[in-house]
């Protein structure tokens, strides 16, 4: 199967589950019309992909499985779990660092000041000149 | 023409603040920067601008935004004829003969033309929006919700087909970006639906987080990928080398300056350019790659001596820059007139407006005339900002090519974060960032084209309004749409469309010139 008939493949079932579980997630039934609607577009259109998908089409580069794509994603989800309990700039001074040295950064002076220097520029623009708080 | 002067006037006396000026020429400057940064596009740069705005005054935000897209379409040129490293997507057709005439010693002259020809066909694209936006506001307050809903239809198809992964894709693309919007509050009732019983849900998703995960994050994400797999060192660019190499090339000799002469050889092209752009911003989707495109080939083929584009052909540069930058005004002509925005800069925009509270659409021109009279004249002011910023910054913005990267995207995503949090200031907007992401980095790796997903998920909930509006009008009926005779013409325009561009490429894959 092409990416195309996959993608295809996943959203028309995710149209057919939309059509199924719509009337259960919706209190008034004209709410829930459109949303029927368009999960039925979405399974035809879904359909029509896997038909016709040409097998010539280009192939992706990068894969799901990419470690570093999965490192990044767990280090964004515990970026955003550290911001709401510590607090965004300890989080930050913690991140940072870690995705530069992801990012194949090895000089760590480089690194810390860059972290710091970013911190107070951010500290800057959103505390002092917005006068906004972050958490 | 005494009422469009009229809101001019007043318009003008908005402008007398500092905060609007200057958050317009920092616009201008930071898009001039972040263009510069190959890898780095004017939709990454506004994407991260938007939570911003919200601090400002509608005008200085909106200005803001303008500018910056004025300032990165001509950044994007910069890399893109010194070092044949396009900026910005539209930037690849302006290096066709920037890069040849750079490898000339001619960066100097290059960069000037592809200056002037930016600044000038933006203004006069600024000056189409200004006249022509009223009177196409006019027509739009006398549609009813049948013909706006067809008319949504036909340019959301418009945007769908031209998608370069296909047009069934991109078809497939749209249709998920509307039953997206479906999730959280009903648009007529407002009772929440496909929640799942969450209240975070309940609320809808806003489009900032969304554009941030899904533009900003999967994009930094998917670039470092694509180039560890492809053996790029993120810090390895240096532009000493690059210029070194350059100097052994045959017919190096340098001559950086402009003359008139030279510059009268390019006011064709750039007029060309101009038609062309202006003609192509005013519909949507279709957008400044395949404006910059048409413009250098309608140049080229009006031309003696074809034979030289390519090779260093300074009205090669004078038409591309022409014509991606004058799809700029008219763009916004069905953004502010029918609340439908034409390309994915003008959706983002379409945001701002929204969290400044304003709704573009048929009305707006006639509640809100003295703020977009303010609005137009500042985008044409912008150019100046942008032509001073580009005279000064030439030589230096050639350093901005050879910032490390890995800097510059760790930076990046830590404001694409703070950027979903502050504009409800709302942790959980965090995760909504991370999903769009994820979704993201599926649609990258699945092929499904997001332009189309993102500004259907903006104008979903205004098209269901409008269709259940026209129900409501007409007892549940829904051959309105099609016994209406501007709706029923948007839609068989779009059945049209589809059907032949489907049938174009199945031809196109049996006859195997895919």
């Amino acid at each position: 199967m092409t990416r195309h008939q996959i993608s295809g493949s996943v959203l028309a079932l995710l149209g057919l589950a939309t059509f199924i579980i719509t009337p259960f997630q919706v209190n008034l039934s004209a709410s829930g019309i459109f949303p029927r609607i368009i999960s039925v577009c979405l399974f035809v259109m879904g359909v029509a992909v896997v038909l016709t998908s040409s097998k010539q089409e280009k192939k992706s580069n990068v894969s799901l499985s990419d470690p570093l794509l999965l490192i990044f994603l767990a280090l964004i989800l515990g970026t955003i779990i550290a911001i709401r309990t510590i607090g965004f700039y300890p989080s930050i001074l913690v991140s940072l660092p870690l995705c530069l040295i992801l990012f194949g950064e090895r000089n760590f002076k480089k690194i810390i000041f860059f972290s710091l220097v970013t911190t107070g520029i951010i500290y800057s623009i959103i505390d002092v000149l917005l006068g906004s708080m972050l958490p | 023409m005494t009422a469009l002067l009229d809101n001019a006037m007043i318009g003008m006396g908005l402008l007398l603040q500092w905060e609007v000026l200057f958050s317009a020429a920092g616009g201008v400057f930071v898009g001039l920067m972040m263009g510069a940064i190959p890898g780095l596009s004017d939709i990454i740069a506004i994407c991260l601008l938007v939570p911003f705005t919200f601090y400002l005054n509608p005008i200085a935000g909106i200005a803001m935004l303008m500018g910056l897209s004025k300032g990165a379409n001509f950044g994007g040129s910069i890399p893109a004829i010194l070092f044949n490293i396009p900026g910005t997507p539209q930037a690849v057709i302006t290096a066709f003969d920037g890069y040849p005439l750079a490898k000339q010693g001619k960066a100097g002259k290059a960069l000037k033309v592809a200056l002037f020809s930016s600044c000038i066909a933006d203004s006069v694209s600024d000056c189409v929006l200004f006249f022509f936006a009223a009177p196409v506001a006019m027509a739009a307050i006398m549609i009813g919700p049948a013909e706006h809903a067809a008319v949504v239809i036909f340019a959301l198809t418009l945007i769908s087909i031209t998608a370069e992964t296909g047009p069934l894709v991109g078809l497939l693309s749209m249709v998920l970006g509307l039953l997206l919007s479906c999730i959280g509050a009903d648009p007529l009732s407002g009772a929440p639906r496909l929640t799942f019983g969450s209240d975070e849900l309940a609320g809808g998703m806003d489009i900032v987080p969304l554009a941030l995960g899904f533009f900003v994050i999967s994009e930094i994400i998917w670039q470092v990928c694509l180039e560890k797999k492809e053996g790029i060192n993120l810090a390895a660019l240096r532009i000493d080398e690059l210029e070194e190499k350059k100097a052994l090339e045959e017919n190096y000799e340098e001559d950086h300056s402009l003359s008139f002469s030279e510059f009268k050889k390019c006011v064709p092209a750039i007029g060309r350019g101009t038609m062309i752009g202006s003609a192509i911003g005013a519909l949507p989707g279709i957008g400044t790659t395949v404006a910059s495109y048409l413009s250098y080939m309608a140049t080229k083929r009006a031309s003696k001596n074809p034979e030289r584009f390519g090779k260093g052909a300074i009205e090669g540069i004078a038409a591309a820059e022409a014509g991606n930058n004058a799809v700029n005004g008219p763009n916004l002509i069905p953004l502010i007139t029918l609340g439908i925005p034409g390309n994915l800069a003008a959706a983002l925009i379409l945001g701002a407006f929204t969290m400044q509270g304003l709704t573009p659409g048929p009305m707006f021109m006639e509640q809100q005339a003295p703020l977009l009279y303010a609005l137009f004249i500042v985008l044409f002011i912008s150019n100046f900002f942008a032509l001073g910023f580009g005279i000064v910054c030439i030589r230096y913005m050639r350093k901005m090519v050879s910032l490390p990267k890995n800097y510059i995207y760790a930076a990046v995503v830590i404001f694409a974060l703070i950027g979903s949090y502050i504009v409800r200031n709302n942790t959980f907007d965090l995760y909504y960032t991370l999903g769009f992401s994820v979704i993201g980095l599926l649609c990258r790796k699945g092929g499904i084209p997001m332009i189309p997903l993102l500004i259907s998920y903006i104008l979903g909930s205004s098209l269901e309004l409008k269709i259940r509006q026209t129900m409501d009008l007409n007892a549940g009926d829904l051959t309105v749409f099609l016994t209406e005779p501007i709706s029923g013409a948007f839609l068989a325009a779009s059945v049209l469309v589809i059907v032949y561009t489907v049938y174009r490429k199945i031809r196109m894959q049996k006859t195997g010139s895919v």
